[in-house]
């Protein structure tokens, strides 16, 4: 014996014809409308396919675009005081783009921006003294940046080459960067980031002020997170 | 004491070159002189600015790095401008297009990030004819020593102070900058042994390294407006026309009207000075 659930607990999927009311509820459906309704349902199938099928081609191409979140990345550095221990600082406001093609990193690129002005090294006075002439020149280069020109490696470390622009001169530096995880946030949107560490001299950037009671060799933390676009 | 250490050697380097070209002066005729004096200034200043910084890219990304090259331009145009035989307009216009020129080349960050560019010409014709102004008081009050030292006493007194305003803006480096330029003026003091006055030759070299300096401190340090404006203002009190020319009375009074303006500008640049006593 077939058992027949009462109409308002039956599945709305349970026959065709439910899904065609979904398209558009709350009447019921007369020849005529089941027509247009078929017809929109064709229309929807094909937009849906469409999508799907531009995805793919995006999957394809392997190239992801990820916008820098500046509140969840971070721009740290250390250098040596008087040669007796290391004090921090960091960057806020990071901004920039990172196109990560999973299928050939080689096409992947970094692009990030970081204001001078957002210096923090919790000493009002010492960040006031880094933004002057005898350091980061802030009024004169109020942005650091950093443009890849080569990516390299697979799984989750990859090498990255490109060229640091601070102090108004451009160095190329080398770093690996270790990706991490791809998660959701909490509006659903993707994100991905991941890390690296590197040293520069702050002598080749021209900034040759204090060499002695402040080392020359910066440590730079850079730990990025994007959100997928 | 690590101050000491920092600007010490610099201003050594730069009071010698200075000294040195200056004392193969003592040798020459008027015309030698008048050739290496500015030369002599000029290539301190070079020599000692190079000490700080060391080897910089050319063209300098730091544009107050454009000092030393501005300081050569000014000597060459110091020590050349009479054999020209140019109308005083006519040098003065020359003076003023290299001013303009200079001030286009320290203040390009502001054309890049700030300025459009009718205000950044603006800013640059303003400038340029204050530093031209500056050029022709320097000229007159070479033209009319009261002795051998004055003029050179007033153009350290001048560099000293920019010096201390300079520290006082928050940045060290454009001080020891200022250091160099009053140790290339000190090294010119050996010329006195034989009372020979730094000739008008000196001025648009100084001007446009003094101007330089006042507006770098200005635009990218901490260095008030009114500190710059006074500093510049300081060797016009010195052509206090109803003095007796010629005597030590007519120095200490010079002297004393310039000082004015100098500790007003240092009080001004220690009231608006960012500590850095961190």
């Amino acid at each position: 014996m077939k058992l027949a659930l009462p109409r308002s607990l039956a599945s709305p999927y349970s026959n065709p014809r439910s899904i065609r009311t979904r398209v558009n509820p709350g009447f019921r459906l007369s020849p005529q409308n089941e027509i247009e309704t078929n017809t929109h349902y064709m229309k929807s199938t094909k937009l849906i396919l469409a999508a799907i099928a531009c995805s793919l081609a995006l999957t394809a191409s392997g190239a992801d675009t990820y916008k820098i979140d500046p509140v969840h990345s971070s721009v740290v550095f250390s250098i040596k005081h008087l040669g007796v221990t290391d004090f921090y600082g960091d960057f806020k406001d990071i901004s920039g783009t990172v196109t990560f093609d999973t299928a050939d990193p080689s096409k992947s690129s970094v692009e990030l921006a970081i204001p001078v002005e957002a210096i923090d090294t919790r000493n009002e006075k010492r960040d006031q003294h880094l933004k002057s002439p005898d350091f980061f020149n802030a009024k004169q280069f109020p942005t650091i940046t950093f443009k890849s020109s080569k990516i390299e490696g697979t799984g989750d470390t990859y090498k990255i080459t490109g060229d640091l622009t601070l102090h108004g001169v451009t160095k190329p530096v080398t770093a690996e960067f270790k990706k991490g995880a791809e998660n959701k946030g909490q509006k659903g949107e993707t994100r991905s980031g991941g890390e690296t560490r590197f040293t520069i001299k702050r002598s080749d950037f021209d900034m040759k002020f204090m060499t002695g009671p402040l080392g020359d060799d910066v440590n730079i933390v850079l730990s990025l997170e994007g959100i997928k676009q | 004491m690590f101050l000491l250490q920092q600007i010490l050697p610099a201003a050594i380097v730069a009071m010698m070159v200075a000294a040195g070209i200056s004392f193969l002066a003592l040798w020459c005729g008027e015309r030698g002189r008048r050739v290496l004096l500015p030369l002599a200034v000029g290539l301190g200043y070079l020599s000692g600015h190079l000490f700080i910084t060391g080897r910089f890219g050319f063209p300098p990304a730091d544009t107050t790095n454009w000092l030393p090259c501005f300081a050569l331009a000014g000597a060459a145009l110091g020590a050349f401008f009479p054999s020209l035989r140019l109308p005083a307009w006519a040098r003065l216009f020359l003076f003023a297009m290299l001013a303009a020129g200079a001030l286009r080349l320290l203040l390009k960050p502001k054309f890049q990030y700030g300025w459009s560019l009718g205000q950044g010409w603006t800013w640059v014709v303003s400038l340029a004819f204050g530093i031209v102004l500056l050029a022709i008081v320097l000229d007159a009050l070479a033209r009319r020593p009261a002795t051998a030292v004055a003029l050179p006493f007033y153009l350290l007194l001048v560099s000293a102070a920019t010096f201390g305003v300079l520290m006082l803006s928050g940045s060290m480096l454009l001080g020891q900058f200022a250091t160099v330029l009053a140790a290339a003026i000190f090294g010119t003091i050996v010329l006195t042994l034989r009372r020979i006055s730094v000739g008008p030759a000196i001025a648009p070299l100084f001007s446009l390294l003094l101007g330089g300096l006042l507006i770098s401190g200005y635009f990218f340090a901490e260095l008030p407006a009114m500190s710059a404006a006074l500093l510049a203002f300081a060797p016009a009190l010195a052509l206090f026309p109803s003095l007796p020319p010629g005597t030590f009375r007519a120095f200490l009074i010079r002297t004393a009207l310039m000082s004015l303006p100098i500790i007003a500008a240092l009080a001004l640049a220690f009231r608006a000075s960012p500590p850095l006593d961190y």
